[in-house]
């Protein structure tokens, strides 16, 4: 019945669909997957325990996952390795439930350390990340895998993250399809707001600096305090955001902004090829128009009209605006721009207590003058004043993307226009 | 000794036995009118067949004439077939690639069967009945599981539940039966027990 050196699994077994003739080959020099489509399984036919947990979790997608991944990746507009990631966290940590024997890993622990130490190196955090979420389950490999990381920051901090997406998946008992998609929704969100630069990019190199380092803690650290249920994983949808532009007649002096212009005195060239144009070849920094600041109005911030004249007073030349909601829309007012403030009378909260336009409102603040400055407790919420983790790692990805720095409170983010404005120059 | 000679004039294929022309035997059956033939497996060499056979035995032992029909038992006794005798036979495979042309020529009516025999998993229990089914009717051999083996697992595995705890009663049938594959077989029926989804 049996070829002694090919173990075939059983896929006509797990099948729910009884007329699929399934095809079987070995995984040579592929990696073992399944094309549900084709009816094709790929898989190592040797007798190891290590390649019966790879075809063990085969049949568990064949089980369990949905005919085209791609599909629903692109349905719910998540990263195909980041769905895949999760969706494999689930099929390994079902089978453990099941009673299926998972401690083998899939890969020996010898091999598993060399690939483990080749990721370290590599220093890829999003695969890093990826990876550490996909072996969740896998026995002796997770636990190699675990042990590594954990000796180094910050893959360390990979260790928590999938720690945090298992707890989410089996939040609420035996996960379905629909927790894949509801776990890799949330951690989606977070590698796009730990990213610093561009969108769903982390650093290539492990050695994040120590400002990297302290945001993904405090991403962490933010996300566990939203549990494992609907807050952290249901994004709550942004109000309608109404842009208010009273008139500005007080004129303000004064820059905020920093600017750079030619000029023929300097240190180090920086304009070459004006020498023969104008010889300003040295690059000189002067203060000039610039610089944006958003002030959170909401309830949580307790903001009266005294600290947004502190505000404006420190920050000349900068676009100056500030925000609060209704229950499913709310307001943005500028109050100062192009060297102009509003009159005293609008000075205050344009619109009720909540937040509700939080994500918005940084979307207007990206489009405006460096430095961007958002005054903000942190506290975001969406429509009907609702918070959800999804929604602050929302605001935490523009933040990061688009250089804007957060102060926590009015007073800090005095001190930092001071700071800003020390050599203000008319 | 009879010594049969075939060879060929022109077109024609002339057979003989101790030099003299072997009979056709049309009258038992049909297979090639227009002559003898060799070399392959189509009527030509089945008709030289039948007439080299009813020409050796001497008799019409392999007629399917059923009026004259006989079977010389090893106790010497002779038996007739009854009237309306028919012959129903099964085999794996495909009779086409798998049989004589002249053996399957009397079987005109060929049926593929596609299922497991509804009687024969009826027999099992809930938990082997979808594996048993579909697994039986693989093409490729390595991979097929016969009912018979899930039967013989099943059985087997009842017997050692008086013996053993049931995980291990159910190892040591599923090692019986499947040898190497035994751990993904009974895997594969944990994985298929499960909610799909």
């Amino acid at each position: 019945m049996t070829n002694k050196c090919m173990v075939y699994p059983i896929p006509e077994a797990v099948d729910d669909k009884a007329n699929r003739e399934w095809q079987i080959q070995p995984s040579q020099q592929v990696t073992a997957r399944v094309y549900p489509r084709q009816s094709l399984l790929v898989v190592p036919l040797d007798n190891s325990a290590q390649s019966r947990m790879i075809r063990n979790h085969e049949l568990g997608h064949i089980r369990w996952s949905p005919p085209r991944p791609a599909v629903m990746a692109s349905r719910n507009k998540l990263d195909m390795d980041v769905l895949q990631a999760v969706e494999d966290m689930r099929i390994n940590t079902k089978l453990t439930d099941i009673g299926v024997d998972t401690s083998s890993g899939s890969i020996s622990p010898s091999v598993m350390k060399a690939f483990v130490d080749h990721l370290l190196k590599r220093g890829d955090l999003r695969d890093i990340i990826l990876t550490m979420v996909a072996i969740i389950g896998q026995g002796a490999s997770e636990t190699v895998m675990r042990e590594k990381f954990s000796e180094q920051s910050p893959a360390d901090k990979a260790v928590k993250i999938a720690d945090m997406a298992y707890k989410i998946m089996w939040d609420k008992g035996a996960p379905g399809f629909k927790d894949t998609v509801r776990t890799a929704r949330w951690l989606q969100a977070l590698l796009d707001s730990a990213a610093p630069t561009e969108p769903n990019q982390l650093p290539k190199r492990l050695r994040l600096s120590k400002t990297d380092q302290d945001h993904l803690e405090s991403l962490l650290k933010m996300l566990g305090g939203f549990g494992t249920g609907n807050r952290a994983t249901k994004k709550v949808s942004w109000g309608k955001m109404k842009v208010e532009i009273p008139p500005r007649p007080r004129r303000v002096d004064g820059f905020l902004g920093k600017g750079q212009i030619a000029s023929e005195e300097g240190v180090i060239p920086r304009y070459g090829h004006r020498l023969l144009v104008d010889g300003r070849v040295f690059c000189k920094t002067r203060r000039q128009r610039g610089g944006s600041v958003l002030i959170d109005g909401s309830g949580s911030m307790n903001i009266t009209s005294e600290d947004l004249k502190r505000i404006l007073s420190h920050s000349p030349g900068a676009v100056v605006a500030c925000y609060s909601g209704n229950t499913h829309d709310g307001v943005l007012r500028v109050l100062a721009q192009d060297g102009r403030q509003v009159e005293e009378k609008w000075i205050g909260a344009p619109a009720g207590g909540a937040n509700v336009i939080d994500k918005p409102v940084l979307d207007w603040l990206s489009k405006q003058a460096k430095p961007r400055i958002w005054v903000c407790d942190g506290q975001v919420t969406g429509v009907g004043d609702r918070m959800s983790a999804i929604n602050t790692l929302e605001c935490a990805a523009v933040c990061r993307q688009r250089t804007i720095v957060r102060r926590d409170t009015v007073g800090l983010a005095v001190e930092m226009l001071r700071t800003l404005n020390r050599h203000k120059r008319h | 000794m009879k010594t049969y000679t075939g060879r060929r004039e022109y077109h024609l294929t002339i057979v003989t036995a101790n030099d003299r022309p072997l009979n056709p035997r049309l009258d038992l059956w049909k297979h090639s009118p227009t002559g003898f033939e060799w070399g392959y497996g189509g009527s030509g060499p089945a008709q030289l067949a039948l007439a080299l056979l009813a020409d050796h035995l001497g008799d019409d032992e392999l007629t399917d004439d059923l009026t004259i029909a006989e079977l010389d038992l090893p106790s010497g006794e002779k038996v007739k077939p009854d009237s309306g005798f028919t012959c129903v036979a099964t085999m794996n495979g495909s009779p086409n690639e798998l049989l004589d042309p002249a053996l399957q020529d009397r079987f005109p009516v060929c049926i593929n069967i596609d299922k497991v025999h509804p009687e024969a998993v009826k027999q099992l229990p809930e938990d082997v009945l979808q594996a048993a089914e579909r697994t039986a009717l693989i093409d490729n051999e390595e991979r097929r599981v016969s009912v018979r083996a899930w039967y013989a697992f099943a059985h087997l595995r009842q017997k050692l539940l008086k013996l053993y705890p049931q995980e291990e009663a159910q190892k040591l049938a599923a090692e019986a039966v499947f040898s190497t594959r035994a751990q993904d077989a009974l895997d594969a029926l944990v994985i298929g027990q499960a909610q799909a989804g």
